[in-house]
């Protein structure tokens, strides 16, 4: 399995090479949304779903307008909603089953702007219905600055939080009879994270820093380190460990080897840095469903400044989706 | 921890009850049941209170390791059984269950969850009280019932599987362990069912057992609790957290309350006042005291400031103790003698000029009510670098925590890295300029940071948005006014309280319940300006005395105010105190009328 490949998004077109029978995206008030879209020729999409959420604000209206007409007559949109899980989890799957052949397929999935648990959804989807034969490619933009302007101390993504649930599709095996084991992938939401501590007092903590190595931007990493060091203060007890924010398989390797140095635990993780390291939280539990993911939905995004985005982009499979013991 | 804790940790650190051993337990805990004297009886049972507030150590030492070492009795012999059921947010309020919402089989599998998961506690606790048995005749007793009756129950209940065969020489806990899997399994076998609901729109047959209270849980407990080796009274189910229940497995629980059963369940129910609600699944409620009593653990310590005075001296003895600290709380976290000394003198000329302008009905009384004040009032000159008000000393400290002992005990670990962060060799005493920085601190994040970061939880709308800047005004206009109090020439200036002087007006109060939800008002009630019943009083929590330089060692005084009064604090904070400061007290609220017979205050 190879690493993602850290591309301009100028030569996506090239790098996907032919016809894409679906393409999955989701609209959003970061001008992000659209950076892999505007990188592909339209006219080798078959069909794309661009995913809105009815409850963010109609200023993503003009972006999902964009998105829906740039692949034209191929394009249908696909309303999730980010207080109702089962609504996104039944309009994903409604989708999935619209655009289903016989024929082995070439998905290639945006997953730049999902909520975390919206992609987390789509990803077990993926997994349940996909064909062995069918191809899944994943494509991440990263943003060369986050909370643009804001000095780092003060940089936002989100305030509030609203629920913090366990995400459709990753129950997990809480057994009564276990201690637990959070496992936090720190990103720049510190208030987040502690509430996910707050909230579940786990017996063990693991706090997650994103290896610099592996950040999308030096900057990104900096910021993060400081997020970490605050979570930290807070909780002595909780222990560091690195994974990569920009490789799935290098976080899956990261999560599983601290899951496993605290073995007869009931495993809860918290993705909350990329989303392609969500991915990894996501391979994890595929290989281990005793592991629930959990998810707190946010009040308030940082909508006028969210993200600047970076002109290269991650393109990259993973082994597991569509899952490959599936019979045809 | 334990009794050889070094001399380096920190004695105050706040621990997960959960995690500490039973002879920690001894050591630490200090018996609070008789504030709370429903708790340790039969009966049902809700402990409202805050993070912090003890609820999950009270539940600790109900266990029956903790009780055999406290009251130095075997498990048959305790006068209870109880089972510690912690509530985490997604142990069993699992996303996957809102795919029955509205559905007939929602109750009946909500219900079959809950009892499994109690089922499975309910067997770790019998193992983890680790029952003697050298003769294994309880053994004998328990391979009885088993086959018989044990085995009966799963049957009834719907089980297809065969039971394991016990072995005939199974020791009791060699028992417990079997029936334990049993549940175990059943729980693993439900949630790969939710599992399978994940996806899907349209209902899943559900093969399995079912098990509900009454049928199931109750008489098993029934049968267990019958055998020798259990205490003969009740078996207390310690839910702890109970908000974190979904809406239709908290209806369901209020069903449970409303069974009456406690003479051989008692169900102890703790929140974190965010309870969903009091309705039972078939849309009854319950109530207090019919159904249940109640206790809310802020109202009982902040109308009782003694009791909790030395509860919390008797907790921060013990934790000296155990690090081998030979100091008296006192002693430990000393007072700023300067201040308490110009304070002392103060009182001694009050007391001199009690005969010509005395108040008070004597001379000490007004020692005690004006020279704590008068000193803080002789501070508020022009000048902002000058002398300012010391919030240090023990009492000072305790009464600031507010009724809360995590808010002494948070405090009181930061004091302490402090004083090891500046100091060399073992910490002997809290330096009173670091106990008032540290408090301060603590208080401006209460007001600041932590309400900014509380209410953008609350902000989903224009209206939770609205509601808590009109808390936010209204803690500041409260907090204005009382210090102007403090300031003035009133014959009672240790000010914390209103008490509404008519009915609250719906959105009134429901600020002020945002205020009691987030810990900024305890709320109790007080006889009303008629004498003729009694009406609500709102305390502003003591934590909040800092930012506002206030006495916090008072609990005497409080004003009366109406909507209108209330709303224009809520609405312009500055205005109000402005008119406060230019027109007086008077200007805005009554002072308490007192009847022919005094009315005993409440607060």
């Amino acid at each position: 399995m190879s690493p993602p490949e850290h591309i301009p998004l100028s030569t996506l077109a090239t790098q996907i090479q032919g016809e894409v029978d679906v393409f999955i995206c989701s609209a959003s008030f970061e001008s992000r949304c659209r950076s892999v879209a505007d990188s592909l020729d339209p006219t080798l999409i078959r069909w794309a779903f661009v995913c809105v959420d009815e409850d963010l604000p109609t200023s993503t209206d003009s972006q999902s307008e964009y998105l829906l007409s740039r692949f034209g007559l191929n394009s249908s949109m696909v309303p999730l909603n980010r207080e109702k899980p089962l609504k996104t989890a039944d309009s994903l799957q409604l989708a999935l089953a619209s655009c289903a052949r016989e024929l082995p397929q070439t998905y290639l999935v945006d997953i730049t702007t999902f909520t975390h648990e919206a992609l987390l959804i789509l990803l077990r989807l993926l997994q349940l219905r996909l064909k062995p034969a069918d191809s899944v490619t994943f494509v991440y933009t990263a943003a060369s600055e986050y909370s643009v302007g804001d000095k780092e101390e003060n940089k936002w993504l989100s305030k509030g939080i609203g629920e913090i649930r366990s995400v459709l599709g990753y129950p997990g095996k809480v057994l009564p009879t276990q201690k637990s084991h959070l496992v936090i992938l720190a990103g720049f939401e510190s208030e987040r994270a502690e509430r996910f501590i707050e909230e579940y007092e786990p017996n063990v903590l693991s706090i997650g820093l994103g290896a610099p190595d592996s950040s999308t931007s030096p900057a990104h990493a900096s910021v993060s380190k400081a997020m970490h060091s605050r979570i930290v203060a807070q909780h002595k007890d909780g222990v560091t460990f690195l994974f990569s924010c920009s490789d799935p398989m290098r976080t899956v390797t990261a999560i599983q080897d601290r899951i496993r140095q605290v073995p007869g635990h009931n495993v809860l993780i918290a993705p909350m840095n990329t989303k392609i390291s969500t991915i990894g939280a996501a391979l994890v539990a595929f290989d281990d469903d005793s592991v629930q993911l959990c998810y707190a939905t946010a009040h308030q995004y940082n909508e006028t400044n969210y993200s600047k985005p970076d002109t290269n982009c991650y393109l990259f499979t993973v082994p597991a989706i569509p899952s490959p013991a599936k019979a045809t | 921890m334990n009794q050889d804790a070094p001399e380096t940790s920190n004695p105050f650190a706040v621990q997960t009850p959960e995690g500490i051993s039973a002879r920690d337990m001894e050591s630490l805990f200090v018996n609070v049941f008789t504030d709370f004297y429903n708790i340790p009886r039969e009966g049902h049972t809700f402990l409202h209170g805050p993070r912090g507030s003890g609820k999950s150590m009270m539940f600790r030492y109900l266990e029956p390791d903790c009780q055999c070492l406290a009251l130095r009795k075997s498990v048959a012999d305790l006068p209870f059984f109880a089972v510690y059921i912690s509530i985490k947010n997604t142990d069993l309020k699992l996303t996957e269950l809102m795919r029955l919402e509205n559905k007939h089989a929602n109750l009946i599998l909500n219900e079959h969850f809950m009892v499994i998961n109690i089922a499975v506690k309910f067997f770790s606790s019998l193992i983890k009280a680790n029952m003697d048995d050298h003769e294994g005749t309880c053994a004998q007793a328990i391979r009885g019932y088993y086959a018989d009756g044990f085995c009966k129950l799963l049957k009834r209940s719907g089980w297809q599987e065969k039971p394991p065969v016990l072995s005939p020489t199974a020791t009791l806990n060699e028992c417990f362990f079997v029936m334990r899997e049993i549940f175990s399994e059943q729980h693993s076998a439900v949630l790969s069912y939710l599992r399978k609901l994940s996806f899907v729109d349209s209902p899943i047959p559900y093969p399995g057992p079912l098990c509900g209270y009454l049928d199931f849980l109750l008489p098993l407990i029934q049968q267990l609790k019958s055998h020798s080796f259990m205490p003969r009274g009740p078996i207390f189910l310690l839910l702890d957290d109970a908000d974190n229940l979904n809406a239709t497995q908290t209806s369901l629980l209020n069903t449970w309350v409303a069974c009456r059963t406690q003479a051989d369940v008692s169900l102890k129910i703790s929140t974190q006042m965010q309870y969903k609600t009091y309705l039972t699944a078939t849309g009854q409620t319950i109530d207090s005291p019919h159904d249940f009593s109640e206790i809310h653990i802020s109202s009982v310590y902040t109308s009782r400031k003694n009791k909790y005075l030395d509860r919390v001296k008797e907790i921060v003895s013990r934790r000296l103790r155990m690090h081998k600290i030979d100091k008296t709380p006192q002693e430990f976290f000393p007072a700023y003698e300067k201040q308490e000394q110009a304070i002392r003198e103060i009182g001694r000329q009050l007391r001199e000029r009690w005969n010509s302008e005395g108040r008070g009905y004597r001379a000490s009384d007004d020692a005690v009510r004006y020279a704590r004040p008068d000193y803080i009032a002789g501070l508020q000159g022009p000048s902002k670098s000058g002398p300012t008000y010391k919030y240090a000393g023990f009492e000072q400290l305790v009464h600031i925590s507010s009724g809360i002992i995590r808010y002494f005990l948070e405090p009181a670990s930061m004091m302490y890295a402090e004083m090891r962060a500046i100091r060399t060799g073992p910490v002997e005493f809290i330096d009173p300029i670091v106990q008032d920085q540290v408090v301060r601190d603590q208080a401006n994040a209460f007001l600041f940071s932590e309400f900014d970061r509380w209410s953008a939880d609350e902000a989903d709308d224009t209206e939770a948005l609205n509601q808590t800047r009109k808390l936010r005004n209204l803690i500041k206009a409260l907090g204005g006014t009382f210090h102007q109090i403090l300031l003035s020439n009133a014959s009672e200036r240790r000010v914390f309280s209103i008490a509404l002087s008519e009915d609250p007006d719906e959105d009134i109060l429901d600020v002020f319940r945002l205020g009691v939800r987030y810990g900024y008002f305890h709320e109790s009630s007080i006889g009303n300006k008629e004498g003729t019943g009694r009406t609500r009083l709102f305390v502003l929590s003591r934590r909040l005395a800092p930012v506002f330089i206030l006495d916090p060692t008072s609990f005497a005084g409080y004003k009366f105010a109406t909507n209108s009064v209330l709303r224009e604090a809520m609405e312009k904070p500055k205005t109000f105190v402005g008119k406060i400061r230019r027109n007086g007290v008077e200007a805005a609220f009554d002072s308490p009328q007192l009847g022919l017979f005094q009315q005993e205050e409440s607060e």
